[in-house]
């Protein structure tokens, strides 16, 4: 678990996750994100606290309909006598492959990639970079998980909207900075930048990206018609 | 059945209606302090006795609200009533994991209502969340270290949240009732997202560790 400030932005993703309004692909990234720090997960916490003296102090109370509670307390009588209505979780013990150790796996990110339908099909790239991408009912956000071998350099890109990246094992860096695993690095608005993994370890990331990544380097332009 | 023979369990059950009172937390504090029914107690005996009286007490005071809260996320009042009922059914079915030292009832109530929205929006293909979202899952679930001075948090809040600026809660209001994103809410109120983004992590910040005094200089 990692501690430490968390920037403007991180919070402000941080708030929407916990009020409900990102799409699923980045709420699996911030779940994912928030199961490795601390700081964040504390910082969920206090949302949800707000929510909850907003809903308790701040809302004010329409009145249910004339039979709202009878109907409640009928259907207590089903619930008891039918059981539990156990929610069907995917159990984090399933046995599954994606070619990668448990340990870079945060559960959200697990559960994900048991799913039926996401399917575990790594792609090469460039050599030492494979993606896997993950699917989503929609395909408004593109995310994708991201492994590079140790000291492998990416192709230079950027990004015309929003690129947020969470590293989940090994580390990497790039002019902005050193990342390792439990950083969240959000980039915003056509930054440029050339992340470098890790020289002994590699890294492996989830990326979400509104807009697919534009490669900017003179040999890796030709990326940007195989990536479409 | 569980509940049955159990309504000796409050000696005043009815302290925990907030009435017409707008600021009601002051009670709150006062009923923590001399020991009286919370919200949270209530919750407690929903989940270990099965008390019927506690759950219409809770729905007495919660589902109304929950209904505001679907409303103001843009949901019709029928609908909203439905899942106001949905989210007091699934309070019933999952009381027993509720521990009092993690959450407010208010804090649990406002998930439990937040993923019945979610879910809601999702089925009508107005959102873009799926129902394997982890947000449903429960995975801001915290250990019992998160737990310490949860009261007391609760209290600064609560008056924190009563000395906010107008413009400031109305951001924060926006965040948490309707279902859209800083980005949207600043092309709504036709303000640069920069300026949204600080001003809401400003309010949230007061209301995080009740610094409702402290200067802050130009924020705009």
């Amino acid at each position: 678990m990692k501690t430490g400030m968390l920037s403007q932005d991180t919070e402000i993703l941080l708030l929407e996750y916990a009020s409900g309004v990102l799409p699923s692909q980045l709420s699996l990234l911030m779940a994912s994100y928030v199961s490795m720090s601390a700081a964040a997960m504390a910082y969920v916490r206090s949302c949800e606290q707000i929510g909850g003296m907003f809903l308790e102090h701040d809302c004010r109370p329409v009145a249910m309909q004339k039979n709202s509670l009878k109907q409640v307390l009928a259907r207590l009588e089903n619930t008891d006598q039918g059981g539990q209505n156990v929610s069907a979780g995917v159990s984090g013990a399933d046995a599954f492959d994606c070619g990668l150790p448990d340990s870079c796996l945060p559960l959200p990110l697990r559960r994900h990639l048991q799913r039926p339908e996401q399917a575990i099909r790594w792609k090469k790239m460039l050599p030492g970079m494979a993606y896997l991408p993950l699917s989503f009912s929609d395909d408004s956000l593109s995310v994708y998980m991201l492994k590079v071998a140790p000291g492998i350099k990416t192709p230079r890109h950027r990004h015309p909207g929003m690129e947020l990246t969470l590293v989940l094992d090994g580390a990497f860096h790039d002019e902005n900075g050193h990342y390792a695993a439990g950083d969240l690095i959000i980039l915003q608005d056509d930054h440029d930048h050339q992340p470098i993994a890790d020289d002994r370890q590699g890294c492996i990331c989830i990326v979400a990206s509104d807009h697919p990544a534009h490669f900017t380097g003179t040999l890796t332009r030709f990326l940007n018609f195989l990536m479409r | 059945m569980l509940y049955a023979g159990d309504r000796i369990l409050f000696n005043s059950p009815m302290a925990v209606k907030t009435g017409k009172t707008q600021d009601p937390a002051p009670s709150r504090m006062k009923d923590e302090m001399q020991g009286e029914v919370t919200f949270d107690d209530l919750l407690v005996a929903v989940g270990k006795t099965r008390n019927r009286d506690a759950f219409v007490q809770i729905f007495e005071y919660f589902a109304p609200r929950v209904k505001s809260f679907l409303m103001k996320a843009g949901l019709g009042p029928d609908i909203a009533d439905e899942l106001a009922q949905d989210t007091l059914l699934t309070l019933w079915q999952k009381a027993d994991s509720y521990n009092p030292e993690q959450a407010a009832a208010s804090t649990w109530i406002f998930t439990i209502a937040r993923n019945k929205r979610i879910d809601y929006l999702r089925k009508q293909g107005r959102s873009k969340a799926d129902p394997h979202d982890p947000l449903l899952q429960g995975v801001t679930d915290v250990g019992p270290d998160q737990s310490v001075g949860l009261a007391e948090e609760r209290a600064i809040l609560a008056s924190a949240l009563r000395h906010l600026p107008d413009d400031q809660a109305a951001l924060i209001k926006k965040s948490f009732y309707e279902d859209k994103t800083h980005t949207d809410i600043a092309a709504e109120m036709n303000l640069p997202l920069g300026t949204v983004k600080s001003r809401i992590r400003l309010a949230l910040e007061k209301l995080r560790y009740g610094m409702r005094d402290k200067e802050f200089g130009d924020i705009r």
